[in-house]
């Protein structure tokens, strides 16, 4: 039996206390924003946005998550994507999308809806990246991607920034197909001109009775173009679709009609997993995940025991650690996750050269044996210096980045709190392409911490000033680095960096093991394999 | 005549519980057991609960239990030397007990001149008079006679009037007429109903009086000239004419007119040479001194309600009547036979009592009465059906009898109604929570039961129904299929990291018109349950439903098996586990206290029911009896339209509307299913206007 972690935490202290109350903090300003954009209308005025609700719920209408809930089976989780992309930008928070993993007929499937209750669901430029972003999901872990489609397709007012990236969304709906990865779009409203080739490109198509429209052009574009009067229900009705143009392989007869049709296309899908999938039954961590909330450090400049999140993660608690001598600020080592076997890697520092090569050989035994690999990033980089740099950081750096770089197996990310610098793509960042990347509330990211970077700045400046041959005045550039300061301080934050989707979202870390039981699910969706072929390992 | 035999092997001519019960006794004498089997009752546990079984071809009672010349076939070929009759079918039938004798074989019943002598209830009372026995005032109405010298010869007996059939029993082919206005066409019913139960329409009157309890007297004759009487039982608790519930000895019979009883039931049972068990029927009206009795019939025959007599005197009936058919004497002496305690019966039947107890076909999915109380009391379970049982809508539906025996009625009375409400029933609906409710009630509990209780107290007819229970099982019926839909989930149930629509499960318990909504939305906080009543609607609409909010509840599921779950549910201060047993869109859900049973609304609506017609209907599958309207006929709201044969009873198919007929879909002899339309209706122009 693998070595069972034992904790060493206080729950008594009042670094534990503050962290809790921090992070609580910290959750139920998520809790409101998340609760704010699930609520629909996109807008922050709650009243406009009960009206625009009430006005589409009284044509018979249902929110997004209303028919996601309709058409996922009873009881099944459901994992939402990217919730607050779009935060802190012009954009609605949410970007009128919803996308996210559930169970359809027995089926994990990817489901990407529009919120039609969002500037009428058209799609601004974050939108496009988070359906880019779930149909990325839905290729590489081969999860069917059902599209619950009503859009007043692109926001013209954004055209620039969406029409090319846009165009990638139908490539995506063609390429899924030719991987074999059923496509099924749901239309229960409008879906034209270039929304048209959503349900176009997909490998079955509902439309609704009396609600779908789906042309190329509009009754007033068709009149520009060629004089033709014609109504819509001739241009891209339903019915016409179904009877006529052969677009609609089934015909709705409502919104709860086209979502049961929805849910039997994917019954008779004959889907089989093709990931090994679990190898023991589930078991629970020995210690409560509610203490991963004193556990996490509010303040990310104090450590915390890596291990001490394995304990509240693992199955059991249980983790055979590998090199547990060498390389004391890389943990890495075995453990399971509700059955599912993973191979672990967890920062408890800084990295040295040690680490590199520590992380890099693990990366390598894990991609022999087809083992999914969790990164928990809590890194502020690579050590710095003159005795590291002769020592080779760089070449040692590099065979980590190399390993993440080409790895075979999946690998999911959590980022429990600093992402720093070469650090966070040592640690499979967002640049590395893990399966999945969540981050937890008190998580930073940044190429450096901000009052180092605002260190950094003030010393280039007054070298710079200096060169010039002129005195620095250090009491006039102080308002001028602290700006700097606070500004990297807000582009560091977890909520800055889900809304531009640097993650898939942020969570709770009460349900990291929950979501990483999903995302792991989902991971065996498509055969797990690891590489043969790095690249050079710089000795 | 070969009664006096020795008995080797015997054929019950029956089904059910009775024949069971008959199969029973008959091995612990060393005797061989056969059974006969209709196609509706191939899998019955009556089938295995015998050595040999014989197949009587048909569904019907008459193509099978009650054609004589295929039970004697049956005997024969079984190699069966005796046949009991049981009750009901031929059991009174004398030229069948003939039959037996001639084919050689040991009737176990009274003499065949003994059951033509009580079965002519008019002779029968003629007899009993000559024996001395008070008579309620009544009248034949011999065949052949005009519509009006029938009303005459009613008007003389006078109003209420109670027709019976002369050949039956068991509430069959009768009924109370209050006036004249309803006499010719209650005749024409009654007729037809006796017809078809008995095979002859004839028919009686005798005045109507209420206020009665029905108080039997078990009688037991010998071939040597014995008879006994085994004390009394009250049988006043009936519901059209049928008894539900019975027990020994009656709360309401004062002693001296008791001993009376037994001396009438016993002195007209020596006038007739009576051989075998027998039940002679008494009405007994008023109290203390001014108490009086009326002779109502003598059944030649086990009564339903033989096990109360069993279990207060501690004798086995059914081994008495084989004895006697041996030819040998009563096991006991009057001065032998004791009475101890209280002993009361109820029938379970798969019926609705809130509901006219419209008769109830379907499957059993699982009967296990484990004849104990809570408190470990023993019930006695006489049941005909166990799981997996089908009740078919051509015979009885009685699915058991339950039987309780203690020191006290009382006693008797809160173990039996504790009993029931343990009982797992998982099937068509019972008229279980009446039983309960009945045995609970303040006046039963007084032993003020006269045959019009049920009339005076009609609340003991519907569900039990406190609100706050229900909610608290549609909870727990909601709970249970989320869990029973994600048996192997890793996650928990309905988890998401956004706020997420609530799942929702509609569901209708069976009594109820209305839907429940079951909202269940999870959070960190715990779970949040809202419920709604609606229409059945659109699935779109559900989550624009004004839901009220079920304040503090929690609920903690363990899946048992893919149908089976107990779902603690705690609201506010008080917990019970529910046990949820699934059955495809059938849910029952059993506390220990309360059961309910649910519907399950379909997740999705059927668009193809639209296409559905609409228009009288029938209500449950049987036969077409009688089709009294033609195309172009005009009918008004309330007219019969066709009267249909189900579960040998009649049912009016009759008109919602004034209109005009334009099709009619059925004829008399057609076997039906349920909710087919019979008759196509227009609905009168003028009609529609002022409506």
């Amino acid at each position: 039996m693998p070595p069972r972690i034992r904790t060493h935490v206080d729950t008594r202290s009042d670094l534990y206390a503050s962290n809790r109350a921090a992070m609580l903090s910290a959750l139920a300003q998520l809790d409101e924003l998340t609760a704010q954009m699930a609520g629909g209308g996109g807008t922050s005025d709650p009243a406009k946005n009960a009206r625009t609700v009430a006005r589409h719920r009284s044509r018979g209408k249902l929110l997004p998550r209303e028919r996601i809930k309709l058409l996922l089976d009873p009881g099944s989780a459901f994992l939402e994507l990217s919730p607050l992309a779009g935060w802190g930008s012009a954009d609605s928070i949410g970007a009128g999308m919803v996308t996210g993993i559930g169970t359809v007929s027995g089926v994990e499937v990817m489901i990407s809806a529009n919120d039609p209750t969002v500037k009428g669901g058209s799609q601004s430029p974050i939108s496009v990246h988070k359906a880019l972003r779930a149909m990325d999901i839905a290729r590489e872990n081969r999860l069917p991607l059902i599209s619950l489609t009503e859009s007043g397709g692109a926001d013209l007012t954004k055209q620039v920034d969406v029409f090319n990236p846009g165009g990638a969304t139908f490539k995506n709906l063609s390429r899924l197909s030719a991987a074999g990865i059923p496509t099924i779009t749901l239309v229960f409203g409008s879906s034209t001109a270039g929304g048209a080739y959503i349900p176009g490109m997909s490998d079955y198509i509902v439309l609704q009775k009396d609600a779908a429209r789906v042309y190329l052009g509009g009754p007033p574009l068709v009149k520009m173009a060629i004089d033709e009067d014609a109504d819509e229900e001739s241009l891209g009705g339903a019915e016409m679709h179904a009877r006529t143009s052969g677009l609609a392989d089934y015909l709705a007869i409502d919104e709860p009609d086209a979502i049961r049709i929805g849910r039997e296309i994917v019954a008779h899908l004959n889907w089989t997993k093709q990931g090994p999938g679990p190898v023991s039954p589930p078991r629970l961590p020995l210690y409560d995940a509610e203490e991963l909330l004193g556990i996490a450090s509010a303040d990310i400049k104090i450590a915390f025991e890596a291990r001490e999140v394995l304990a509240r993660v693992l199955d059991a608690s249980e983790f055979d650690e590998f090199k547990p001598l060498y390389g004391s600020t890389l943990v890495t080592g075995w453990g399971r996750i509700n059955g599912y076997p993973v191979g672990v890697l967890a920062n408890n520092g800084i990295l040295f050269s040690q680490e590199a090569h520590k992380g890099a050989q693990f990366i390598q035994l894990c991609n022999r044996m087809a083992v999914p690999i969790l990164f928990f990033q809590n890194v502020t980089g690579f050590m710095v210096g003159t005795r590291y740099e002769q020592g080779g950081i760089i070449k040692d750096g590099a065979k980590l980045i190399n390993a993440v770089s080409n790895c075979g197996v999946p690998m999911i990310t959590v980022m429990m709190g600093a992402s720093y610098g070469a650090g966070n793509y040592g640690m499979a960042g967002r640049a590395y392409d893990p399966r999945f990347i969540f981050s937890w509330p008190n998580h930073r990211i940044a190429v450096m911490g901000p009052k180092q970077l605002a260190g950094v700045l003030s010393i280039v400046a007054r070298q710079k000033t200096e060169a010039a041959g002129q005195v620095f005045d250090e009491v006039a550039f102080a308002p001028i680095r602290d700006a700097f300061e606070q500004q990297v301080e807000g582009e560091s934050t977890a909520l800055f960096a889900t809304g531009r989707l640097w993650d898939d979202g942020i969570i709770d870390p009460r349900d990291t093991r929950t979501a990483l039981t999903l995302a792991l699910s989902a991971v065996h969706s498509a055969p797990i394999k690891g590489t043969e072929s790095f690249g050079v390992f710089r000795m | 005549m070969t009664n006096g035999a020795p008995i080797t092997r015997i054929l019950v001519a029956n089904r059910g519980e009775i024949a069971s019960r008959v199969f029973r006794t008959a091995r612990s004498l060393g005797i061989a057991t056969v059974a006969v089997y209709s196609d509706a009752d191939a899998d019955s546990a009556h089938v295995r609960a015998a050595d040999r079984a014989v197949h009587l071809p048909g569904f019907t009672s008459t193509e099978t239990y009650l054609d004589a010349e295929l039970i004697l076939a049956a005997a024969v070929a079984a190699g069966a030397d005796a046949i009991h009759p049981g009750y009901g079918f031929l059991s009174e039938n004398p030229a069948f007990a003939r039959a037996v004798q001639a084919a050689g074989l040991t009737w176990i019943g009274p003499t065949p001149q003994s059951i033509e002598a009580m079965a002519w209830k008019v002779e029968a009372k003629q007899i009993a008079e000559n024996a001395g026995v008070p008579l309620v005032p009544g009248a034949q109405l011999p065949d052949g006679i005009s519509e009006s010298e029938q009303q005459n010869i009613c008007d003389a007996v006078g109003f209420p009037l109670l027709i019976k059939a002369s050949a039956g029993g068991g509430g069959k082919g009768m009924r109370v007429v209050l006036g004249r206005d309803d006499l010719i066409t209650s005749l024409q019913s009654a007729r037809r109903e006796a017809m078809s139960a008995f095979g002859d329409d004839t028919v009686f009157v005798e005045r109507y009086l209420t206020g009665a309890r029905h108080v039997e007297v078990q009688v037991f004759g010998d071939t040597h000239g014995n008879v006994v009487h085994l004390f009394e039982r009250e049988c006043s608790i009936q519901r059209r004419h049928q008894k539900i519930i019975e027990e020994a000895p009656s709360p309401g019979v004062t002693e001296a007119v008791r001993e009376r009883l037994f001396t009438a039931a016993v002195g007209l049972a020596r006038a007739i040479d009576y051989v075998g068990a027998g039940t002679v029927e008494f009405m007994v009206f008023g109290t203390g001194a001014d108490q009086e009795f009326y002779f109502l019939e003598m059944n030649t025959r086990l009564q339903v309600e033989h096990p109360v007599t069993e279990e207060i005197t501690g004798q086995d009936l059914v081994a008495w009547q084989i004895l006697v058919a041996q030819g040998q004497v009563l096991p006991r002496t009057q001065d032998e036979i004791f009475a101890a305690g209280h002993a009361i019966e109820a029938r379970l039947y798969a019926e609705d009592p809130a509901n006219g107890d419209l008769p109830a076909t379907g499957s059993i999915h699982k009967f296990t009465g484990n004849g104990r109380s809570a408190a470990g009391q023993t019930l006695r379970i006489e049941s005909g059906v166990g799981d997996g049982s089908v009740i078919s809508p051509y015979y009885d539906p009685m699915l058991a009898k339950v039987i309780s025996h203690a020191p006290s009625r009382q006693v008797a009375a809160a173990v039996l109604a504790d009993g029931l409400a343990r009982m797992t029933l998982h099937g068509p609906v019972t008229n279980r929570d009446s039983l309960v409710a009945i045995l609970r009630h303040e006046a039963f509990v007084a032993g003020d039961t006269k045959t019009t209780f049920l009339d005076e107290h009609p609340q003991v007819r519907t569900p039990l129904t406190n609100p706050h229970e229900r909610q608290r099982h549609a909870i727990a019926v909601a709970f249970a299929l989320e869990a029973l839909a994600n048996p192997e989930a890793l996650v928990p149930i309905g988890w998401s990291n956004v706020p997420a629509a609530p799942q929702f499960f509609t569901m209708r318990a069976r009594a109820a018109a209305e839907f429940t909504n079951v909202f269940i939305g999870y959070s960190r906080g715990g779970v949040k349950v809202n419920i709604a009543e609606s229409e059945l609607v659109p699935f779109r609409d559900v989550f624009a439903l004004e839901a009220a909010v079920i304040e503090d509840v929690d609920a903690r599921t363990e899946v048992l098996d893919d149908s089976h779950a107990i779902v603690t549910v705690r609201i506010g201060s008080v917990s019970a586990r529910c046990s949820i047993a699934r059955y495809g869109d059938e849910i029952f859900v059993d506390d220990g206290v309360i059961n309910s049973a649910w519907i399950l609304a379909p997740r999705f609506a059927d668009h193809s029911a639209d296409a559905i017609g609409h228009g009288p209907a029938t209500t449950m599958p049987g036969t077409i009896t009688a089709v009294e309207v033609v195309p172009g006929d005009a009918v008004v709201v309330g007219q019969t339209l066709v009267m249909l044969e189900a579960m040998k009873m009649e049912h009016r198919i009759i008109s919602d509307v004034d209109g005009i007929v334009l099709q009619v879909f059925v004829e008399v002899g057609q076997s039906v299913d349920a909710h087919l339309v019979v008759v196509e209706l227009e609905e009168s122009a003028d009609a529609t206007e002022s409506s």
